[in-house]
């Protein structure tokens, strides 16, 4: 069975391996200019001298800032195993009546599916693995630039980067190759279902990508109005609040409202007079201390997702397909 | 000695429309059995249910008497399910290999030899061979298995003339070695009748008879004679099918003895004349409650 799997699907998997590597030589040839590159202006030794490197660094951002995009294109990659290893994994079967082929011989359907199952669950786990080791390796430099307030605006938190990091990826592979699957053996169709795969991932996917910041109750720093909020650099800011003396929010209206003056016919607000009055400013964050919780929770919701829907393929494939 | 396949009531219903209901079955080992009737009688279903495909809604089905889906026979049993499906990407080799890969005791070797005999160039992609080439490597695949019973499920339509004179006879050829029980399946009498020696008509997703192909032959006769005894006739025997000119009658008879009457010439009806009676009569048959009827016309309402 492990044979017949690897003949059927070598091509697959080996188209996989072959974008793999090339974003694996992708990323590893941008990770080697940039540290080759932070050696040359001398930001390594200035970092680890614990110096003023704003000149270097603003110098590396220029250079290396933009980079960062690449990762809101590579956000959905996970999506990929769904799209073509789950979706035609049964239907390609039941459009061309194979399975009536494959489920008649001496091998049961069960270990049929759960050779398969096993099979594409290994390799998506293995791709992801690569992915998010790459990305670790590559966001190093810019995780040392926000550490000391260098500049720059990415690190493991970011909404990009925190879904190719750590674990999430496998979560949402496992979850987009568990989709498919299960969209293949009900409609058995593999264009229809390869549509239902992308719209059922993108329907958890991005409220996840807002939803998931609040899993844990986002800490948040008050001050008097004006004053600078302390939150730690590696944090992922959610945003930022007003509230009055009491410590009711407040919208900035309102809060603006109440200091109007008019000043030889401009009308503004005046700063002193807000803080005066009591009025502060609060920001909520996640620290990047809760980074592992918070992969741990969405990878949850992935994986929780994925057995429900691996459950429906198989019963739906052992019982009603024939 | 056990039946090949059998079935006790069994019913398969999809939604509220029954594909298949209250059929019971026995069908011995030992034979080449032809499953005949017009599309959507249920031949599929019950070829499905048989190989496990299918679980049924009613009633039971048993292989060599344990349950199709139960390890032991499906080692036993090989499938050639309708258009005969391979996959297209695969060679012919891969496609043997696959054979051996999924059942134990698959004589690769043997399957090989037989295909290079027919001069289907193994390293082909089977999405490229011409019909016939296809029906055979799916043919040898299934009898790679050295199955007990093979069930092919409509495997000659779509075939030409010669691929399918040589499908049957690469067939018929494994049975005299073998022995082993075969169900084939169409829609047509006149595929399967030199090969089978055991009939089941299905109609209306029923089984209207089952018989070995001589008992049926035996058992029925094509009488032409003066209408007016038409009426004594059917009180000795059973009108199947009946058509009338004026003064003459020409009756499709179940016999139950000799007929004597000798204003009536009889000769024995063919396989195919008696299973076109019998498919235009869909309530004729041994379950059925049997009346003479009255002409082609009527009956056929």
């Amino acid at each position: 069975m492990i044979a017949l799997t690897w003949r059927q699907h070598r091509a697959q998997l080996l188209t996989a391996a072959a974008l793999l590597t090339a974003l694996s030589a992708y990323l590893l040839f941008m990770t080697h200019q940039m540290t080759s590159y932070m050696a040359s202006i001398g930001l390594n030794a200035c970092l680890a001298g614990h110096g003023n490197c704003d000149v270097q660094a603003e110098a590396f951002l220029n250079r290396f800032g933009n980079a960062s995009h690449v990762f809101s294109l590579l956000d959905l990659v996970p999506l990929l195993a769904g799209l073509f290893w789950g979706a035609p994994l049964i239907a390609r079967e039941t459009e061309r009546g194979t399975h009536r082929l494959a489920w008649t011989q001496s091998v049961s359907r069960g270990r049929w599916l759960t050779v398969k199952l096993a099979a594409f669950t290994g390799a998506a786990l293995l791709a992801a693995a690569v992915v998010a080791l790459l990305l670790a390796w590559w966001i190093r430099p810019f995780d040392q630039l926000m550490a000391v307030d260098a500049g720059g605006n990415v690190n493991r938190m970011t909404p990009g980067v925190f879904d190719l990091s750590g674990i999430v990826p496998a979560g949402g592979a496992l979850f987009a190759f568990a989709l498919g699957t299960a969209a293949g053996a009900l409609i058995r169709r593999t264009v229809p279902a390869m549509a239902v795969t992308l719209g059922g991932y993108l329907a958890l996917w991005m409220p996840l990508e807002s939803a998931r910041y609040h899993f844990l109750t986002p800490l948040a720093t008050h001050g008097p109005y004006g004053s600078t909020p302390q939150v730690p650099l590696s944090a992922y800011v959610l945003g930022n609040s007003y509230a009055d003396a009491s410590g009711r929010p407040v919208s900035f209206s309102v809060m603006a409202h109440a200091c109007l003056s008019s000043q030889g016919g401009q009308t503004g607000v005046r700063i002193s007079c807000l803080a005066a009055k009591g009025f502060q400013f609060s920001t909520t964050y996640q620290p990047d201390s809760r980074f592992w919780l918070l992969q741990g929770l969405q990878t949850g919701i992935f994986v929780a997702a994925a057995v429900a829907l691996l459950g429906v393929a198989i019963w739906w494939t052992a019982r009603r397909i024939s | 000695m056990t039946a090949a396949i059998e079935t006790a009531r069994v019913g398969r219903r999809y939604g509220r429309h029954w594909a298949l209901r209250e059929c019971s079955l026995s069908l011995p080992a030992g034979h080449v059995i032809g499953l005949v009737g017009p599309n959507g009688a249920g031949k599929t279903t019950l070829l499905h249910l048989a190989v496990g495909l299918l679980a049924p809604s009613a009633g039971e089905v048993s292989v060599f008497g344990a349950p199709p889906r139960s390890p032991g026979t499906r080692t036993r049993v090989a499938f050639v399910a309708q258009d005969k499906p391979l996959y297209p990407r695969f060679t012919v080799a891969d496609t043997l290999h696959m054979g051996g890969w999924l059942n134990p005791g698959f004589d690769e070797a043997r399957a090989t030899a037989h295909l290079t005999r027919l001069g289907i160039p193994l390293h082909q992609r089977v999405g490229r061979l011409s019909g016939g080439q296809r029906a055979q490597t799916a043919l040898a695949l299934a009898l790679g298995k050295r199955p007990a019973l093979l069930l092919l499920d409509e495997p000659v339509a779509n075939l030409d003339p010669l691929a399918r004179r040589e499908f049957m006879q690469v067939l018929m050829e494994e049975v005299a070695e073998t022995g082993m029980s075969v169900v084939l399946s169409s829609h047509l009498i006149e595929d399967l009748e030199r090969a089978c020696d055991y009939l089941v008509l299905m109609s209306r997703s029923r089984v209207q008879l089952s018989a070995t192909t001589d008992d049926l032959l035996a058992g029925h006769q094509i009488l032409a004679g003066p209408r007016s005894h038409a009426e004594a006739v059917s009180s000795a025997h059973t009108i199947v099918q009946a058509s009338y000119t004026d003064r003459q009658a020409n009756l499709l008879v179940r016999v139950r003895e000799p007929v004597i009457d000798p204003a009536f010439t009889a000769r024995p009806a063919t396989l195919g004349e008696l299973v076109l009676a019998y498919m235009s009569h869909p309530h004729a048959g041994a379950a059925a409650t049997l009346r003479p009827v009255g002409s082609v016309r009527e009956a056929s309402r």
